[in-house]
């Protein structure tokens, strides 16, 4: 059993009287294997936020059930033992921050936790190294980039110990150098054992993740490995979707007659076409 | 005709203990029919930057100019704002009306034209942002798609018809299929009205596919203004300002670093699919 189970789930906003509105999620099943690094593509609207909302209880499915390590969302009795296990990190940071100093606001959550002070203490300093955040821990987190209030964010989860993150676009509003520096903590974290659930609009960051996930319409269109999914070029640009542009160019070369690789970067292509030309100088 | 600013500087909460400087000594042309990109990391004073375009903000010392209005006239002002339409980040987070063609109308309406030419500057600017008048002019603004309410929000200002359309991070949080076609709606909405566009983004793909001319910020001064061409050639110091590179860029220095010989003026997709077919004996 995954550490998260979505069992057939259907969710419908509550919409205005004179407004109907299609279900958001319908019929979703879902297994979250423990240490997976899952990504959630779709267009906007698929319902790929909504989904990520149901995983720690924000939202409940209309039917279905959603069991965290066997615990089902709706036990209002294990709703905090839930949020300590899944923790969401959402799309703009400065949402997310609710105190004057960093490590304050990294506190934050374990304090409502009512863990001991020395214990908070400890775990603030281990969130803040985590990434790589140690030497702002008395910043005001309104003076840092967006990409180190967003690490920030992440911390104050981190500190809650989660076993599952939950990140929704959590780099959209990033810049190129800020979207790296959160990659590259929540590999690290991955690597270290933490699930995590990614969900993005750039195919490029999908590339990285053990599994895809793409939602269409409030469903899961289609599911694989990245190299699975993206090479199904034409099914993803019907869902509004596309490949990674060094793929598109992979599969143009391919369709020239190129022999076929499942390269989904630059430095796996590069190594392809080095070879392919029988070029060895370089690395 | 055009925006000139000279010797702008801006400084945030000036007098305070938090004063920092946003714009440094900032000297810059941009004329009709342009489509600059502006680029730069968060904080860089890109955003500062493009408010001063249309008076929003005041500069600290120097002067910004409208085609010849002095910005900092109050009287004269208004006839200077309404020829630069500025359409912020997430512009959809400001449609309020009840219906997607009065929201579009608002702006317009308060410019003093007869209900006549109000009525056909918002059929043309549905028209030009590609939503059918049929189809939506009825509808509640919260009832779009990400897409459409994005496109709606550019209505409202488009129907202003500005001289000069100044746009913060148009595609961010778009799906592939959205951001292609906001894209194509600037394009083609620069060539309809015949108006420039300053657009600024962090996606270093979008900006060189759209741009005849890319400004790069840094530390609130402009290091590069150049043409797209020129400043990608000049890779090395876009990474050392902490910038991304546009994907075929990086794709090029990851096979120039295993020896495969790549013209220095080969970047886009397009050319090292030429330059590759012929390498690999396929055309």
């Amino acid at each position: 059993m995954g550490i998260i189970e979505v069992n057939s789930i259907s969710y419908e906003y509550n919409a205005a009287k004179d407004i109907s509105i299609a279900p958001a999620l319908k019929d979703v099943s879902l297994s979250i294997e423990q240490g997976e690094f899952l990504c959630i593509v779709g267009h906007n609207g698929s319902g790929k936020s909504t989904l990520a909302k149901h995983l720690n209880g924000l939202l409940q499915p209309t039917s279905g059930n959603v069991l965290v390590k066997g615990m089902d969302t709706k036990d209002e009795q294990r709703s905090l033992e839930i949020k300590k296990t899944v923790g969401i990190c959402f799309q703009n940071p400065d949402n997310q921050i609710v105190t004057t100093i960093v490590e304050d606001d990294v506190a934050f959550a374990p304090e409502n936790l009512g863990i001991e002070p020395k214990e908070i203490r400890l775990r603030v300093n281990m969130a803040l190294k985590a990434v790589g955040m140690e030497s702002y821990a008395t910043s005001a987190p309104h003076m840092l980039s967006g990409g180190q209030k967003q690490r920030i964010a992440i911390a104050g989860l981190l500190a809650m110990q989660p076993e599952v993150l939950v990140l929704d676009e959590a780099t959209s509003m990033l810049d190129p150098a800020g979207k790296a520096e959160v990659l590259s903590i929540v590999q690290r974290l991955n690597s270290e054992g933490i699930t995590i659930v990614m969900i993005t609009q750039y195919m490029e960051e999908a590339t990285i993740a053990d599994r895809v996930i793409v939602m269409a319409d409030g469903e899961i269109a289609l599911q694989g490995t990245p190299k699975q999914v993206f090479s199904q070029a034409a099914a993803l640009r019907g869902l509004r979707l596309d490949v990674p542009a060094v793929v598109d160019l992979r599969n143009r070369l391919i369709a020239k007659g190129m022999r076929p690789t499942h390269a989904l970067n630059a430095k796996d292509f590069a190594n392809f076409i080095a070879e392919a030309l029988g070029v060895t100088n370089g690395d | 005709m055009a925006i000139e600013l000279k010797n702008v500087c801006h400084t945030y909460m000036e007098g305070t203990a938090f004063e920092h400087g946003a714009l440094e000594n900032i000297n810059l042309t941009i004329h009709e029919n342009e489509f600059v990109g502006i680029i730069g990391h968060t904080g860089s004073g890109k955003s500062t930057l493009a408010t001063h375009m249309n008076g929003i903000i005041q500069p600290n010392s120097g002067k910004v100019f409208v085609d010849g209005i002095d910005m900092s006239d109050k009287r004269k002002r208004k006839e200077g704002r309404a020829k630069v339409g500025m359409v912020f980040q997430y512009p959809e987070h400001q449609l309020f009306e009840e219906t997607v063609e009065k929201d579009i109308a608002f702006g317009v309406k308060n410019m003093g034209l007869s209900e006549a030419d109000v009525d056909e500057r918002v059929r043309e600017a549905f028209y030009l942002v590609g939503l059918e008048y049929e189809k939506f002019a009825e509808k509640s603004p919260f009832e779009l798609s990400g897409g459409e309410k994005r496109r709606a929000a550019l209505a409202g200002i488009i129907a202003m018809r500005p001289k000069y359309l100044v746009l913060d991070e148009p595609m961010a949080g778009l799906d592939p299929s959205g951001r292609k076609e906001i894209m194509q709606t600037i394009m083609k909405l620069k060539d309809a009205l015949g108006c420039a566009v300053i657009m600024i983004s962090h996606s270093m793909d979008d900006v060189l596919k759209a741009s005849s001319r890319i400004i790069v910020m840094n530390k609130g001064k402009i290091v590069m203004d150049d043409t797209p061409r020129e400043i990608f050639l000049h890779s090395e110091k876009l990474l050392e300002i902490n910038l991304g590179l546009p994907q075929g860029l990086v794709l090029a220095n990851e096979l120039r670093s295993r020896g495969i010989d790549i013209p220095k003026d080969a970047f886009l997709m397009d050319e090292l699919f030429e330059i590759l077919c012929e390498r690999l004996g396929l055309c």
